[in-house]
């Protein structure tokens, strides 16, 4: 029985968009198939029909019209431009130098917070260290004690 | 490589430009005429696709054809249209008989246009615009795939489903010898 081809690779033989060697194949095998060569006169009969759409000339004053629509559309760009040139040539660059300027004032003022909160804390450590362990408890001792003694030893030892 | 009238286009010569708009003027418009089927909203979409030519040529680099390039904003310019127009669906007129019109023959000839482009208008919008890309503006289907996007093979089977959508719809007339 023989097979007929198909309509998909008909359509494309139609338009020229077969391989040679398929369109020797197709080529003889319409010669001796009348279903496909029916079909190829239905899908050749369809694309004449297309040929029923006429052609459009336009206007004569394609061009003319065509070049006022440009200057129309350039003048509003360039009415807009100014607005986008100000925005890249000054708000980029200002708005980076603002931000840089900002960051080194904040890490400035952080840093010296830090520092002087650190500061603080060894001050106040110092000072909590001086009223646990410092000189001025040892100072009520009783006279003639040993811990008298010793913190005579450390106020005025090394003097001694 | 940009060819020296593009090239001419893109360094801003406006003779060059007029050059090239006379050149694909022609195939532009009926491109769009043929797509949209409305020979006034064609030349405006058609200006509208040669505005941006001129304005966008520099990023033309080269790469393809010039002509793939242009047909690719006709393209787009034509489905954008359709998207925009598909809510105000507009179906086309049919010519009325005059009853003291002697001219049948006439009469039966715009009636046979009339269907076709009907026709050709209910297809769905990558089938027709390749079928119009293939049919009227002789481009290949490897032209086809690259100013649509698609595969060559995508084209094919678009392009082969057009013909059946058509034979469908105007076959039955065709045999019934009504157009």
């Amino acid at each position: 029985m023989m097979r007929h081809i198909n309509k998909r690779k008909l359509s494309a033989f139609l338009d020229s968009e077969v391989s040679e060697e398929e369109k020797v194949c197709i080529t003889e095998h319409l010669k001796s198939c009348d279903y496909c060569q029916k079909e190829l006169e239905k899908l050749s009969q369809i694309l004449d029909y297309l040929d029923l759409i006429e052609e459009m000339q336009g206007s004569q004053y394609f061009i003319l019209n065509l070049k006022q629509r440009i200057t129309e559309k350039e003048s509003k760009r360039s009415i807009r431009l100014p607005f986008f040139e100000w925005i890249s040539r000054a708000v980029i660059p200002v708005g980076t130098t603002a931000l840089f300027v900002v960051s080194l004032l904040l890490g400035s003022y952080l840093g010296i917070t830090i520092n002087q909160k650190n500061a603080l804390w060894e001050l106040q450590a110092a000072q909590d260290f001086d009223n646990l362990f410092g000189i001025t408890l040892l100072n009520n001792l009783p006279e003639n004690s040993l811990g008298n003694a010793y913190a005579c030893l450390l106020t005025e030892g090394g003097d001694q | 490589m940009r060819n020296r009238l593009v090239q001419q286009v893109v360094d801003g010569n406006e003779d060059a430009f007029e050059e090239l708009v006379q050149k694909y003027r022609h195939s532009v418009l009926n491109t769009i005429y043929r797509y949209i089927g409305d020979s006034v909203e064609a030349e405006d979409i058609a200006q509208e696709v040669f505005v941006k030519v001129w304005q966008h040529a520099k990023s033309f680099k080269g790469k393809s054809e010039f002509s793939t390039w242009l047909y690719r904003i006709v393209v787009n310019h034509c489905l954008n249209y359709r998207a925009k127009k598909k809510e105000n669906h507009t179906t086309l007129n049919r010519p009325i008989k005059d009853k003291n019109s002697k001219d049948d023959a006439s009469f039966e000839q715009e009636e046979r246009k009339a269907v076709v482009k009907e026709a050709v208008n209910e297809l769905p919008e990558r089938q027709r615009i390749a079928l119009i890309l293939s049919k009227f503006e002789g481009k290949s289907y490897k032209e086809i795939a690259q100013i649509i996007g698609i595969s060559l093979s995508s084209v094919e089977s678009l392009i082969f489903r057009a013909k059946e959508n058509l034979r469908k719809k105007l076959l039955p007339l065709i045999e019934k010898s009504e157009i």
